[in-house]
């Protein structure tokens, strides 16, 4: 029959021992510094509740954020905190659900930053729109206010639909030698346009089925249906 | 004859001489030390845009019944000139009406009794004047059982291009070059009703003026309706009237409409 040997053990030091209490003081020292780093990494990975604005519902292709000069690939119910960009590739599309109920989709080929400003009574969500179309669906309620920011365009509803669109190195239909312009239309509500690079031009609003252009510095245009462009004379042969 | 008049402006207009000269001066008043709105008349557009539109149509009357099928491409070259190309298909089932291009008289040929079937291959050039505007110029030819050459020009502007009730005014007129066939003329005018995010309704009346070779001068017209659906960019549009031969017509049209930029 085999022998079970008893396993073996290494006594470093005992109890009142010099060296014990040094290693009961390190110990100490070691469990306050691993709290300590625990804190800061719990700190820094976990976003503090207010600063997160929304979530990704949709996704086809390929969208990236970037955040704190860090690109991450786009992942549905990924959560978007803010001043985080969303950028769409090419054949992609983004939906996000921000707090509050309001949605935005972003198209292909499109970029922008979310913000929330904050005051007492409510919260108004901001969108620099970079590049490329959004829509914005804004649901009266809690968080009715939306402002979408081009660069040379401001857009503001409370409560509607409205896709905005900044279109760079393409002649502006409404202003020909701009190469440069803002597009908005209004599917619901009323939207308040106005170009804040000059502040003396006035802002228009957009109702429903309209669509107003603001080109390069200029105001924006007096609304027209949406979808004129594309017709002319009737098809008949 | 107003078609027979119709013709002989268009021929005058596709005269080259007065086409170069037309051009050189606004060349020269894109050359002014101010900025002209005409001074990039020559400058290629970046980004080319390619644009493609399927329609098909179809017309009943007392005495008149077609149909046709057709796509048309259009390449952007400059700010106001875009390249055309467009192929149609025709049928006639019975009769002869605004846009039969047949002679006229010849009854033997709509004693057939079967349907008359003609392609018809057509190109020229696009001309943007201005935002809303549009005058387009083909040359062509049928070929099948119509064979003759044809001179086709369109004409569209939108008025009050930037308001809620934009109106939209469009001329047609059709050439044909074989011996006493008649030539043809259309008009319309609509104009928005209303616009949501999703469609555009349109209103308006329309109607055709034919004629020439030996026949007398004939003319329909009615009212119509349009819609423009923006997600599908598809438009609808419904004429019905009276007038000439076929005495009471109804005309129906669907199009749809793709763009890419390249």
């Amino acid at each position: 029959m085999c022998s079970v040997q008893q396993p073996q053990f290494t006594i470093l030091h005992e109890p009142g021992d010099k060296d014990s209490d040094i290693c009961g003081r390190d110990v100490l020292t070691c469990r306050l510094i691993a709290l300590l780093i625990f804190s800061i990494l719990s700190v820094s990975s976990a976003a503090p509740a207010q600063d997160v604005v929304g979530s990704i519902t949709e996704i086809e292709g390929v969208a990236h954020l970037q955040r704190a000069g860090h690109t991450f690939n786009a992942a549905l119910t990924m959560r978007i905190q803010m001043h985080d960009k969303l950028l769409t590739m090419h054949d992609a599309h983004l939906a996000i659900t921000l707090r509050g109920g309001n949605q935005l989709a972003l198209a292909a080929s499109s970029a922008i930053v979310i913000a929330f400003q904050r005051n007492d009574t409510h919260e108004h969500v901001e969108i620099d729109l970079l590049a490329g179309h959004l829509t914005s669906i804004v649901r009266s309620g809690a968080f009715p206010g939306i402002t979408v920011r081009t660069p040379n365009a401001v857009a503001a509803v409370n409560g509607g639909e409205f896709e905005t669109a900044y279109i760079a190195g393409k002649s502006c239909p409404d202003s020909p030698p701009c190469l440069s312009y803002t597009d908005v239309g209004v599917f619901e509500g009323i939207v308040q346009v106005s170009n804040p690079t000059n502040p003396q031009n006035p802002s228009v609003q957009v109702k429903p089925g309209l669509e107003t252009a603001v080109p390069c510095e200029l105001p924006p245009t007096s609304p027209a249906p949406f979808g004129m462009r594309e017709l002319g004379m009737p098809q008949y042969h | 004859m107003l078609s027979q008049a119709s013709c002989q402006a268009l021929k005058g207009l596709l005269d080259f001489r007065t086409a170069t000269i037309t051009l050189f001066v606004l060349a020269l008043l894109g050359n002014t030390a101010q900025a002209s709105p005409y001074s990039d008349l020559f400058t290629i557009t970046m980004p080319e845009h390619l644009s493609l539109t399927i329609s098909s149509s179809g017309y009943g009357s007392d005495a008149y019944d077609t149909t046709y099928e057709g796509f048309e491409l259009e390449q952007s070259v400059t700010r106001f000139v875009g390249l055309i190309g467009r192929v149609s298909a025709y049928q006639i089932y019975r009769g002869d009406g605004f846009n039969t291009p047949f002679p006229f008289g010849d009854t033997d040929l709509f004693a057939r009794g079967t349907p008359r079937n003609y392609g018809r291959f057509e190109g020229g050039i696009d001309l943007l004047p201005f935002q809303g505007t549009s005058i387009v110029i083909l040359g062509g030819k049928d070929v099948g059982d119509s064979e003759t050459p044809l001179i086709d020009a369109e004409f569209s502007s939108w008025i009050l291009f930037h308001s809620a009730h934009p109106i939209n005014l469009s001329s047609n007129v059709v050439c044909y070059f074989q011996s006493e066939t008649r030539n043809t003329s259309r008009i319309d005018l609509r104009t928005v009703a209303f616009a949501t995010g999703k469609l555009m309704l349109l209103i308006g009346a329309g109607g055709a003026i034919w004629g020439g070779g030996g026949s007398d001068l004939q003319g329909q017209a009615g009212p119509e309706i349009g819609v423009f659906l923006n997600t599908w960019r598809t438009e609808i549009d419904l004429q019905i009237g009276y007038g000439g031969n076929p005495h009471t017509y109804g005309l129906i049209s669907v199009a749809k409409h793709f763009g890419w930029d390249e």
